[in-house]
């Protein structure tokens, strides 16, 4: 078994391919991450289409390169140009863009580089401890227990929509209609097809997503062609031992912090990078400078806590097909187009799919550390390519990518469509990424509850027993409500209500 | 949430068509197998179709009291909300996509990818008209040898 395991684990590393792609991958990530205008779940998403007909090992090689690079490489930016490449790099920006203007931009990237890495390597640790775990006990779960889940999944729409809530929720239900379209799996009636053939398929999601993140973001970014990059001098970056073992204890306090707020379904990254600048804010007494005008302690936390989540945001991905963000929702596309069912069948189906990533992980993880300490030169040049060529590129690659998953035309039209609606939704402050979140989670949750409510012979006083009575979900139902009431402005008014009583 | 949202231009009107779109959803919903049981195919097709519906009633009502409170020199005439939404820029560059959707097929893949790349760099000003040319031809090369060779998807 052990053994097994590991030679699942070093698959990537001893085979040259899959070696080569985790560290073209990797590389690609870290520019994508870091050019403003290209987003890693933009990368994704596209990237769905291209490596569909590839074998699955290459394909996950390449695109686990992609998302850990990314998550790294929106720290670029967010010091270089205060411009968070990613969401998960906005605290990142608080204090890396006052080091980037004192110019040491240089010295902020090679220390993001080094603790990035540290949190990447704890969260894969964690990642290979506890999902085996979590998996076991989710192979006890009924439909009811997935419908629980799901809920759980979509809570991530009130950290992803922005502005407000209500349109966070609007994006996700209209998400959910969009995954509804075509023949339902269970009665094979038609759903939202206007009585055509065509629709009676589905609308293809992957075509979507790339509709959604590649062409609406194209088409908003032309309100903003103008902007200019300012240019840095990053002629030194590999920092020193010292400074790396100064800063060790904080990057792995807060790495922990990190995997676990990636491991809840519907917290990723972003949450994780900003309660670790909070964490960091709050127990460093004496910073190297004070926080938001350069501190490095202000670039540890977030950078390791963000990394540190991926790995813990592969936890429920992979044992129970939830995701933790919008990159992992549209991973967990990736993984039904290549025949894959994320969850917790998954570990006894195809473990050793869990290990190969569990491996790709940590040698993606080492390439970060290559190429994110050489060829900075380069990189600076790319980062400042003119929008007016980026983006006529990414209209391209997302007609290729949309036409490739079917080879069918009209599924060209479609991303259009989507590309322009879009484009309106974002132009009134609606996000998509709520969208994408209702398009996979969605179907999930038409199955689940109605196999729930069939076996409670459609009487909703006997699902609510069900819930009641096994242990299970009794707990998740717990941990829902507790969730929803997080999210509420509930527990600061107690706080408050209490500190206010305990201070009289 | 409700104390610093402002008004995005345009947002009303969107909001209004998204009220209408969220209607015609939920009477598609309700014509999948109507209110017949709690577990059919139409159970949660409706629902979902139900919270578009009353997030969009929300946020209409929610925008008109925004726009109450809203001074009016920040009301904007129309033709300025459609500049804002449409500029020229962007409806131009929306026509030529689907002037290059259209023109794929009949031109071949290369010979209107490179013509879409050529107008695109030109007219967004991405470099000089001469060295659009060759990026754009360049590009073409890169793209078609990497999908075609490396990736091997079918181009259109």
């Amino acid at each position: 078994m052990f053994d097994s395991n590991l030679s699942y684990f070093l698959m990537a590393w001893l085979d040259p391919s899959l070696l080569g792609l985790t560290a073209l991958g990797t590389l690609a990530g870290i520019y994508v991450g870091a050019i403003p205008g290209l987003s890693v779940t933009m990368a994704v998403s596209i990237l769905i289409s291209f490596t569909f007909s590839w074998d699955v090992n290459n394909a996950l090689a390449l695109m686990v390169g992609v998302y850990l690079g990314g998550v790294y490489g929106g720290s670029r930016t967010a010091i270089l140009l205060n411009i968070p490449g990613a969401p998960s790099a906005i605290a990142t920006a608080f204090d890396g863009f006052p080091l980037a203007k004192q110019g040491l931009a240089g010295q902020a990237i090679g220390v993001t580089t080094v603790v990035s890495v540290i949190g990447g390597f704890i969260g894969i640790l964690v990642l290979a401890i506890a999902a085996p775990l979590v998996s076991d006990v989710a192979l006890m779960f009924a439909p009811r227990d997935y419908l629980l889940l799901a809920l759980m999944g979509l809570l991530l729409v009130a950290s992803l929509s922005g502005e407000s809530i209500a349109k966070g929720i609007f994006c996700a239900a209209f998400g959910a209609c969009i995954g509804m379209v075509g023949m339902d799996p269970m009665t094979a009636e038609g759903r939202f097809t206007f009585d055509t053939v065509m629709l009676l398929g589905g609308i293809p999601y992957v075509v979507a997503m790339i509709g959604f993140f590649g062409v609406s973001e194209a088409l908003f970014q032309l309100h903003h062609i103008g902007l200019k990059p300012i240019k840095q001098d990053v002629s030194k970056i590999i920092p020193s031992w010292s400074v790396v073992l100064k800063y060790l204890p904080l990057s792995i306090r807060t790495s922990f912090i990190g995997v676990f707020i990636g491991a809840l379904p519907g917290t990723g990254g972003d949450i994780a990078s900003l309660l670790a600048y909070d964490h960091a804010k709050r127990s460093v007494k004496n910073p190297s400078k004070p926080f938001g005008e350069g501190a490095y302690e202000g670039l540890v936390a977030p950078e390791s806590a963000n990394n540190a989540a991926v790995g813990g945001a592969y936890i429920p991905m992979l044992t129970l097909g939830m995701p933790g963000d919008a990159v992992t929702a549209v991973f967990i596309g990736a993984l039904y187009i290549h025949g894959l069912k994320p969850g917790p069948m998954m570990m006894i189906e195809t473990p050793h799919l869990f290990w190969f990533t569990v491996g790709n992980l940590t040698l993606a993880n080492i390439f970060l550390l290559i190429f994110g300490l050489t060829g900075i030169k380069v990189f600076a040049k790319m980062v400042e390519m003119p929008k007016g060529l980026l983006l006529p590129l990414i209209i391209i690659l997302s007609v290729v990518g949309a036409y490739a998953i079917n080879n069918n035309i009209a599924d060209i039209f479609w991303l259009l469509g989507f590309g322009v609606f879009g484009y309106f939704l974002k132009m009134a402050g609606f996000q998509v990424g709520p969208i994408i979140l209702g398009v996979i989670l969605g179907p999930l949750m038409d199955v689940s509850y109605r196999r729930a409510m069939i076996s409670a012979g459609d009487h909703p006083a006997e699902l609510l027993n069900d819930l009641m009575s096994s242990p299970i979900s009794l707990t998740l139902c717990l941990v829902v409500t507790w969730l929803i009431i997080s999210q509420t402005p509930l527990p600061r008014l107690i706080k408050a209500r209490v500190g206010k009583a305990s201070q009289a | 949430m409700k104390v610093t949202r402002k008004l995005h231009p345009g947002e009303v009107t969107t909001v209004w068509l998204l009220l209408v779109f969220s209607l015609f959803v939920l009477y598609q919903a309700y014509r999948i197998t109507g209110f017949s049981g709690l577990s059919s195919a139409g159970a949660f097709p409706l629902a979902a179709a139900f919270i578009m519906s009353a997030t969009a009633l929300y946020l209409v009502f929610d925008n008109l009291r925004l726009a109450h409170r809203q001074s009016a020199d920040d009301h904007h005439p129309a033709w300025l909300v459609i500049n804002e939404l449409m500029p020229l820029r962007i409806v131009l560059f929306t026509a030529l996509i689907v002037a290059y959707m259209l023109l794929l097929q009949p031109l071949g893949f290369l010979f209107s990818t490179f013509l879409f790349l050529c107008s695109g760099f030109i007219y967004l000003r991405g470099s000089t008209p001469l060295r659009s040319v060759l990026i754009a031809a360049v590009a073409v090369a890169v793209i078609y040898g990497l999908f075609h060779y490396l990736f091997r998807v079918v181009l259109p």
